[in-house]
């Protein structure tokens, strides 16, 4: 029972992280010609945050099943790195969103190809440090 | 004209994540987190952070309403870094409040427990749970108003807000 509902929360992680790095890489690439569509953009910041909050929940999940040792050791230390990645993306992500919400037509397509383009670099290192942790 | 609902939508996700993310990694960082999460089961780890995300959710809905998202927007910052405060400790009131009242409802009905030495409980943990509030509410205001401001910076003044 422990161990299915171990792996139901590592599986919801991994699938969380896939959406917001999907969502996040199509409207960059999206970006890149002209400014994607509000409404695309809308969509993806109302499911950003809401899977945002389920990665977080399973990624405490996660920890607290893996027992992760002190900052001190190596795996330690990645997970310090991991953490403070996650810290700004969840700041970066205020201000993205915020911008969104905020600024209307005053947002262009510049804007839209820096911010999404920086939540998928964000997001992508995020996955290679996850990597490093579940695998050494 | 700003998106009220995805502002409080995402204001309150923010707050939520947040709060959670300075517990790890302080804990972590003082080398307790093993420790900490030992205790917490993982069903009710996930139901206290669906309820402080609901708390976070009802109390930035009253924090943020029209007239305080347009002097937020505006510049303004006595008005917004107040009602972050209110809505901070009202946070940290449901916090204490929801949990205790789960632990001691059963033992109240059973007569186990004695109700005077519980509301002296609930009354000194609420004053605390206050204070604490407010000082987090104040702290994820002035956060909140710091991103609206880099906002500023970056778009455009062409309709915002």
């Amino acid at each position: 029972m422990a161990g299915a509902l171990h792996v139901a929360v590592r599986t919801l992680h991994v699938l969380g992280a896939v959406a917001l790095l999907g969502g996040a890489a199509a409207l960059w690439i999206a970006a890149r010609d002209r400014a994607p569509s509000r409404g695309h953009v809308r969509r993806y910041e109302w499911t950003f945050w809401g899977v945002l909050g389920v990665v977080v929940a399973t990624g405490v999940g996660n920890a607290g099943a893996l027992g992760p040792p002190g900052p001190d050791t190596r795996w330690g230390a990645v997970l310090t790195v991991k953490l403070a990645l996650v810290v700004a993306l969840v700041l970066g992500s205020l201000v993205r969103t915020l911008a969104v919400a905020t600024a209307g037509d005053a947002a262009d397509g510049r804007f839209y190809r820096r911010a999404y383009g920086a939540t998928t670099a964000v997001l992508a290192a995020l996955v290679v440090l996850a990597e490093v942790l579940a695998h050494g | 004209m700003a998106d009220r609902r995805l502002l409080v939508w995402t204001v309150a996700s923010f707050h939520a994540a947040g709060l959670t993310l300075a517990f790890v990694a302080l804990a972590h960082a003082g080398g307790a987190l093993s420790d900490l999460l030992a205790g917490l089961g993982t069903l009710a780890g996930f139901a206290g952070y669906g309820y402080l995300w609901a708390l976070s959710y009802l109390a930035t809905r009253w924090v943020l309403d029209d007239e305080t998202v347009a002097a937020a927007t505006d510049g303004a910052v006595r008005t917004p870094l107040l009602r972050g405060t209110v809505g901070g400790s009202l946070v940290g009131l449901g916090a204490l409040l929801g949990p205790l009242l789960l632990v001691v409802v059963p033992d109240l009905v059973a007569g186990s427990a004695n109700p005077g030495s519980i509301a002296l409980v609930a009354l000194i943990g609420s004053g605390v749970a206050l204070a604490v509030g407010a000082v987090v509410g104040l702290a994820f205001a002035l956060l909140d108003l710091a991103a609206l401001r880099i906002v500023g910076r970056i778009t455009p003044a062409r309709d915002r807000r």
